[in-house]
């Protein structure tokens, strides 16, 4: 048995369960808090990237780029405009392209988003040479109009399955118990339900765009046919025309694609050249998100600030704590003293305390910032399906290590605080 | 041999300060067990504090073995306290949370004994002495009053000490216990050569000591042999 400085230290804490059980966790808190910030920022921002690794060049119409992502890639967001078909076309042929993957968007089932694309959807990747993003895990891809795949999440959520039908419903959102309009005639069938892949596209319901096509044709010819019945209603009928963007008219383009040219310098003379062009904006998803990272970091400086407070203030409680309880071993130090413990070795005891509640603190803190962590992804991964990996975090090794010198700092002062107050007011202790 | 000369102390509360003791001159020699009496407050706690080096007295010298610990510095007298003497207190003696065996080995350790096994040894000896052989691994806080200052006895003999200062040890002992703790502190010193200074209000068990020493509002009042009690 080896009664070093450390065990006694040990010890001492040990026989005060609930200060050393209370302040240990008042650290643990602040640390979990602090890491997890930051932690939840970066692990957002992989999880943003990953989402977003298989679409190269997305090209939409005029308007908000971080819009035309947020809809395109994330399924957020409503959709900007339709590009003009030919537009698309002419793209399409252009021989430094060399794929291109459509979507048409503006339709939900029960809020989950309906995707018009081709079978070329199910081409993409992450990077060249990477396996297929998208692939069926029961049934088959779509093949003809109004046949649908379904994203694992919304499989699940809704209940669907392959052979059911459902009908989808104009607009982004769903609204529960309002009246909507729903495109009933022409119901889609599910052939084929998605792997999970942790992106937001498991939220959504994939289709041939022809489909979107042909139900507004349809509905095109219905609404003349209303119009022509009641002129009165001619007002809003034109609002419905322009707008084109929540309810847009898709029977003559589509909402968005992706671009694939053959290389990096094709890839710039696109780019430059459709966003010159007066009819459509080409974005490169990394650029936006890189715009949208820096708010996310910003963010998460504002909350790393605060955390550092929090843990300003949880260092000062355990100062205080540690004050506070050797008034109550005043009696322990004298004791120690009278026994042959010099000044310096009370000195060493109550400082290692410090540097063990602090230790321990930033032990479990690390530990539990994994699990607010995991309740985030987990959060984060239902509402949004992006998911948060798990991975270590070089950054926090070094802000415990500052932690734990600021926790030294601390226990000096402690000590000190103690040094000076040794012997004085213990003589009181025992004439008492 | 404890050696007291000139020595005067007052405390001072604020602007106000009370003189609490006043020796001009005590020797305590070798080998002698002296009770020290007195009413409350008249400072007998403080002559024991005084001796070990813990207060420095406001007048006067004390000298132990030669030694004048007043010219010594802190740290020194830190270290000689811890090789020369054994203090035992009413309560408070022990470090909760450490078993006996611990609390007697840390008295050993920073008391210099250098050899780990010789401490155990030593440590192991004396709480067998006191009739602690089943007790020893157990924290001190789940131990009886009797049992604590057993401990008590043992951690402040376990170096060796030439003077045992023990402010009132018994004090909150049952009379059996009062009786077995004093018996076996005695015997011990004995054994051992040291020099006793012991504080107490029971004038039951002054017939043990060669010497009782009686402190009064003024000082000491008496210095004889004990008077046997009828
Ligand atoms: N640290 C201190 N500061 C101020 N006054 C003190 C201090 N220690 C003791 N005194 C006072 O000095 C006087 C003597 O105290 P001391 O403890 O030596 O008496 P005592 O004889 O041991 O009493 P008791 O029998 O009650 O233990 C008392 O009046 C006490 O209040
Ligand atoms: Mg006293």
């Amino acid at each position: 048995m080896a009664l070093s400085l450390w065990v006694m230290a040990w010890r001492q804490i040990r026989s005060r369960p609930v200060v050393t059980g209370t302040t240990i966790m008042i650290i643990a808190v602040s640390v979990a808090l602090m890491l997890s910030i930051s932690m939840a920022s970066e692990g957002i921002k992989r999880g943003i990237s990953e989402s977003s690794a298989p679409y190269g060049m997305v090209v939409g119409s005029k308007g908000s780029e971080t819009q035309l992502i947020f809809n395109t890639i994330f399924l957020l967001d409503r959709p900007l405009g339709n590009v003009p078909l030919d537009f698309y076309e002419a793209v399409k042929a252009d021989p430094r392209v060399q794929a291109v993957v459509p979507f048409a968007l503006g339709d939900n089932y029960r809020g989950y988003r309906i995707v018009g694309t081709d079978e070329r959807f199910f081409a993409m990747r992450a990077y060249p040479g990477a396996p297929p993003a998208f692939v069926i895990s029961q049934g088959q891809r779509f093949a003809h109009p109004f046949e649908a795949v379904l994203g694992a999440k919304a499989a699940q959520d809704t209940g669907l399955r392959i052979g059911d039908t459902f009908v989808s419903s104009h607009g982004t959102d769903h609204h529960e118990g309002l009246e909507i309009d729903e495109h009933r005639e022409m119901p889609y069938t599910v052939v084929g339900i998605m792997r999970p892949t942790h992106t937001p596209a498991d939220r959504g319901i994939f289709v041939h765009y022809e489909s979107y096509w042909r139900l507004h044709e349809h509905e095109s010819a219905v609404e003349h046919d209303a119009t022509r019945a009641a002129t009165s209603d001619q007002a809003a009928d034109t609002s419905h025309m322009l707008s084109g963007s929540d309810s847009g008219d898709l029977s003559h383009g589509i909402t968005a694609f992706l671009v694939h040219p053959k290389g990096y310098v094709e890839l710039m003379q696109l780019y430059q050249e459709i966003n010159a062009s007066p009819h459509a904006q080409a974005v490169l998803p990394g650029q936006v998100l890189g715009k949208i990272f820096e708010q996310i970091g910003f963010g998460a400086e504002v909350l790393g600030a605060i955390a550092w407070l929090v843990l300003a203030l949880a260092a000062i409680t355990v100062c205080l704590t540690l004050y506070q309880s050797i008034e109550v071993k005043r009696k322990d130090f004298y004791l120690m003293r009278a026994i042959g413990a010099s000044r310096l070795h009370v000195f060493f005891v109550v400082a290692l305390e410090a540097v063990w509640l602090f230790f321990l603190g930033e032990l479990f803190g690390w530990a539990l910032s994994y699990v607010v962590y995991a309740f985030l992804a987990y959060g984060i991964g239902e509402r949004l399906s992006i998911a948060m990996p798990f991975f270590f975090d070089a950054g926090a090794a070094w802000k415990l290590a500052l932690l734990l010198i600021g926790g030294l700092v601390v226990a000096v002062m402690t000590a000190l605080l103690t040094y000076r107050t040794q012997l004085d007011s213990a003589l009181r202790v025992e004439a008492s | 041999m404890i050696e007291i000369v000139e020595v005067t102390h007052t405390y001072r509360i604020g602007k106000e300060t009370i003189r609490v003791l006043e020796i001009p001159s005590l020797v305590v020699g070798p080998g002698e067990r002296v009770a020290v009496v007195g009413p409350s407050g008249s400072g007998k706690s403080t002559l024991i504090q005084i001796i070990a080096g813990l207060t420095l007295p406001t007048t006067g010298r004390v000298v132990i073995d030669g030694v004048d610990i007043g010219v010594l510095g802190e740290s020194q007298r830190d270290r000689f306290r811890a090789r020369r003497m054994g203090l035992i207190f009413q309560a408070f003696n022990l470090l909760g949370g450490f078993t006996a065996l611990e609390n007697v080995l840390m008295a050993a350790m920073w008391s210099g004994i250098k050899n780990k096994s010789e401490r155990l040894q030593a440590a192991t000896a004396l709480l067998h002495r006191v009739g602690l052989n089943d007790r020893m691994h157990v924290d001190v806080r789940r131990l009886s009053h009797g049992e604590k200052q057993r401990v008590a006895i043992a951690r402040a003999l376990v170096h060796q000490p030439s003077i045992v200062l023990a402010d009132e040890p018994t004090a909150s002992l049952d009379p059996v216990n009062k009786t077995v703790v004093l018996d076996e502190l005695l015997a011990l010193v004995r054994e051992k050569g040291a020099t006793l200074v012991f504080v107490t209000h029971d004038t039951t068990l002054l017939s043990a000591f060669t010497r009782v020493l009686t402190l009064g509002p003024g000082g000491v009042v008496s210095d004889r042999s004990p008077v046997p009690v009828g």
